[in-house]
């Protein structure tokens, strides 16, 4: 569903991200975990089209982002880390633009049901400018899941939430992998990627270090079955970490 | 219709959620009230300009003397619109769209066009205003109208075109941020400093003080003969259809070129949304320090304090100028500020300083030395009025930190006097030099002079200090897109009719004083002329300082009772 081959960007003389390839599956949740400046958001804003591909292809739904970009771009969505919603546009008419924007008819019993999955019916008539960074976070959510995508990005999602948004966005990403859709969760929880996502790519300095799932990651780098994904992710990170100032 | 109509949607949605805020806003009286201020502002502003355009000029020119001077007019506006538009290379977008957009089933050449329409309503009334000025010169006033208002429209989508191909040009060849306005203000500076460094050669050799240059300023004719030359005509001719239609006598001259010129900016429209580069990395560079710019802006307001810190400043250690006590520290906070911040708006004042000193060369008077004293007191005043009001550094960009600044283990008075007294310090230092060079430069001089020199200090200070008080009573940053920005128009008509009234009521005190010690002076006290003269200066001096003291005593009270849970939005 979603198909990344030799994706890599620069930023003058920084190497951001280099040579990425992974392959995400229907119905499947992938996390991207990597320390600060690993090059994880700069990947999803290539993968969303936010950013124009330096190297590379990215195939979502069998389109190419780059040749196809439209047709791309209509199978997926993305929500930022931290979503702006319009100051002046009340959370419906957010909901009604992007129904709009992704050619989604009929739209608002959907749009009526991701309200109440994510406690937002009361807030139907807010403003974006009046709304908490939790229910920013939620709006996001329900824009995003509105047209059904079927690649879904998703950049530290739970940030801001309170225990139960969380509990129920947890839920709503299952639900939505269980409907076919992929999922690629970037995340600093590790906790969360630990509970939702089968397969791990763990980025270090724009590079992929590891790839596959946690059982694998245990086997393979840790040599002990009950490991957690944090022990894990410092193996690691703080290898790679060595190694690159060895080589430097 | 033409484009995504998705975005219509979106254009659509936004001026309804305006109008509904604005709504929203003028529910209770205290907003309606300042609303209807604020529109009574822009109306009578607006109203005030057509007056003058139509009634405060002579009867319109002639085709053949009008057109030189629209070529010159519309190709200076293109040149300073071209050069603005490099502060947002790519597409610019604000932060709520920019990543929605992007990432959406929209082709960019779409974006563009929403881009564009959004331009051109924001264009649309500064084209309502250039169509009032240009149409009360022209032969037939609506074809002038028309003409400007296209051009305007014109002239927005240009400056957008240039800054995706500038953008890329600069990105794909130069690699270096802000190359050609850098180069630009450098050369506006080494002109500047040029004429500046001429004209203090010829006043010191010579007699008398008048600035040579200022004598040999062009006039209207020289410089309608400089606009009719053949490369300016060159320059411009991209222009012509505008400038023909704006001149036209007759309908059947105006309709051909009117209709040319709408079929060029229709075309221009177009192949800037077609334009071939992809801006999207250009766009987000864009936006995000657009963004950081309003952030800023939105905490500490504007002028030099908004400011980043220069990468060359930021090492610099500044000596603690006031002592180091808590109020010496406050105040070595705010220098710190001014060095590390306003070296930019530090040039620039004092490019306006030498303007005014400049200027001031001008002035005539009659007896030996009261040359000397008007132009001591022109530099005194303009520059008072211009450094006071441009150079920013006191409670407005502490709005948002005043939680933590009313914490501070000083009482209320000392942080008003600490938070104020750099800037003082600075403006009465620029003020000081200008008007001692001015001095130094002359051969003669005039008691009236230290008048002058000793109300520096109290007449800064009180401007200062009456400013910031009214601040902290009310509270008002104009920051772009703000919410609530009629409301806040309506507030400033307000606070500057109180600060008018203060200053109306000390300006009354102070001569009621200084007259009333003259005549005790002269007609009680039998003293000479020139020594009552004094004792009125003296006494004004000293209600100046009363006043100055009172606003401290003032100040402090209003940092006491500042609410820091106060919404500012």
């Amino acid at each position: 569903m979603l198909e990344v081959q030799g994706l890599g960007k620069d930023y003058g003389e920084t190497r951001a991200v280099r040579d990425l390839a992974f392959r995400v599956q229907a119905g499947e949740i992938y996390g991207l975990v990597g320390p600060n400046g690993a090059g994880k958001t700069t990947t999803l804003r290539m993968l969303s089209g936010v950013m124009p591909i330096q190297e590379g292809t990215v195939r979502i739904a069998g389109h190419d982002l780059q040749r196809e970009e439209r047709r791309a771009k209509r199978a997926m969505a993305w929500v930022p880390e931290d979503p702006a919603p319009f100051d002046s546009l009340t959370v419906w008419e957010h909901l009604e633009f992007t129904a709009s924007l992704y050619k989604v008819r009929p739209w608002s019993e959907r749009a009526e049901e991701l309200l109440e999955h994510f406690s937002l019916t009361e807030k139907r008539e807010a403003l974006g400018g009046e709304l908490s960074r939790g229910m920013r976070q939620k709006l996001a959510f329900c824009c995003a899941w509105l047209s059904r995508p079927r690649v879904l990005l998703l950049d530290e999602p739970l940030s801001g939430l309170d225990p139960r948004g969380i509990r129920d966005a947890k839920q709503a990403i299952r639900d939505l992998a269980a409907d076919g859709t992929a999922v690629l969760l970037s995340s600093h929880l590790l906790d969360l990627i630990e509970e939702l996502c089968g397969r791990i790519l763990i980025l270090a300095r724009g590079r992929s270090v590891f790839q596959g799932t946690l059982a694998e990651a245990r086997s393979n780098l840790i040599g002990s079955e009950n490991s957690t994904l944090e022990e894990i992710f410092l193996t690691i990170t703080d290898a790679s970490e060595r190694r690159s100032e060895a080589s430097r | 219709m033409i484009g995504e109509s998705s975005l219509h949607l979106l254009s659509r949605l936004k001026w309804r959620g305006m109008a509904r805020k604005q709504w929203r806003r003028m529910r209770t009286p205290r907003g309606l009230m300042l609303a209807g201020l604020g529109v009574l502002l822009i109306v009578f502003w607006f109203f005030s300009l057509v007056a003058w355009s139509f009634f405060g000029n002579d009867a319109p020119s002639s085709a053949e003397e009008l057109r030189p001077i629209l070529r010159g007019g519309t190709l200076g506006f293109t040149v300073l619109t071209l050069i603005g538009a490099f502060h947002h290379r790519g597409l610019y977008l604000p932060a709520e769209e920019i990543e929605r957009l992007f990432s959406a089933p929209v082709s960019r050449a779409d974006i563009t066009r929403y881009r564009l329409r959004a331009i051109l309503a924001r264009t649309s009334f500064g084209a309502l205003v250039l169509g009032f000025l240009v149409m009360s010169h022209t032969p037939v006033a609506a074809y002038g109208f028309l003409a400007a208002a296209c051009f305007v429209g014109l002239v927005g989508v240009l400056g957008q075109a240039f800054s995706v191909i500038a953008g890329a040009f600069e990105a794909r060849f130069l690699r270096r941020t802000m190359f050609l306005p850098n180069l630009l203000v450098t050369l506006a500076v080494l002109v500047v400093g040029a004429i500046v460094f001429w004209n203090v050669l010829v006043t010191a050799r010579g007699p008398g003080h008048a600035p040579v240059f200022l004598e040999r300023i062009p006039n209207f004719d020289t410089i309608h003969a400089f606009l009719d030359r053949p490369w300016v005509r060159a320059c411009a001719l991209p222009f012509e259809p505008w400038t023909r239609a704006a001149t036209a006598t007759s309908a059947g001259t105006f309709v051909p070129w009117f209709g040319l010129s709408c079929l060029l900016a229709a075309l221009v429209y177009e192949a800037t949304a077609r334009l071939p580069v992809d801006y999207r990395e250009l766009s987000l560079e864009t936006s995000a320090s657009v963004a950081a710019k309003l952030r800023r802006l939105r905490r500490v307001g504007g002028g030099a304090s908004a400011s980043r810190v220069s990468s060359r400043t930021r090492g610099w250690r500044t000596p603690f100028l006031f002592g180091r006590g808590p109020g010496g520290a406050l105040a070595w906070r705010k220098t710190v500020e001014m060095v590390r911040k306003a070296r930019g708006t530090l040039w620039i004042s004092t490019l306006v300083l030498v303007l005014i000193f400049l200027l001031s060369g001008s002035m005539g008077g009659g007896e030996p030395g009261l040359e000397l004293l008007n132009q001591t007191l022109l530099i005194a005043l303009l520059g008072t009025v211009y450094l006071c009001s441009g150079l920013r550094f006191d409670f407005r960009d502490d709005l948002d930190r005043m939680v933590v600044i009313k914490s501070w283990p000083l009482s209320p008075r000392r942080i008003f006097v600490a938070t104020i007294l750099p800037e003082v310090f600075l403006v009465m230092g620029l003020l000081l030099a200008a008007t001692t060079t001015r001095i130094l430069l002359a051969d003669e001089f005039h008691p009236g002079i230290w008048m002058v020199l000793l109300s520096l200090p109290p007449v800064v200070f009180a401007w200062l200090a009456l400013d910031n008080a009214v601040f902290l009573y009310a509270p008002i940053r104009f920051v772009p897109g703000q919410e609530g920005a009629l409301q806040n128009a309506g507030r400033m008509i307000l606070l500057v009719f109180l600060r008018m009234v203060i200053v109306a009521a000390l300006s009354i005190g102070i001569g009621l004083l200084a007259g009333g010690s003259y005549y005790a002076a002269s007609v009680w006290g039998g003293w000479s002329d020139s020594a009552a003269v004094w004792s009125a200066a003296a006494a004004g001096w000293l209600a100046l300082v009363v006043f100055d003291v009172l606003l401290v005593f003032a100040g402090g009270q209003l940092v006491a009772r500042f609410d820091v849970t106060r919404d500012r939005g």
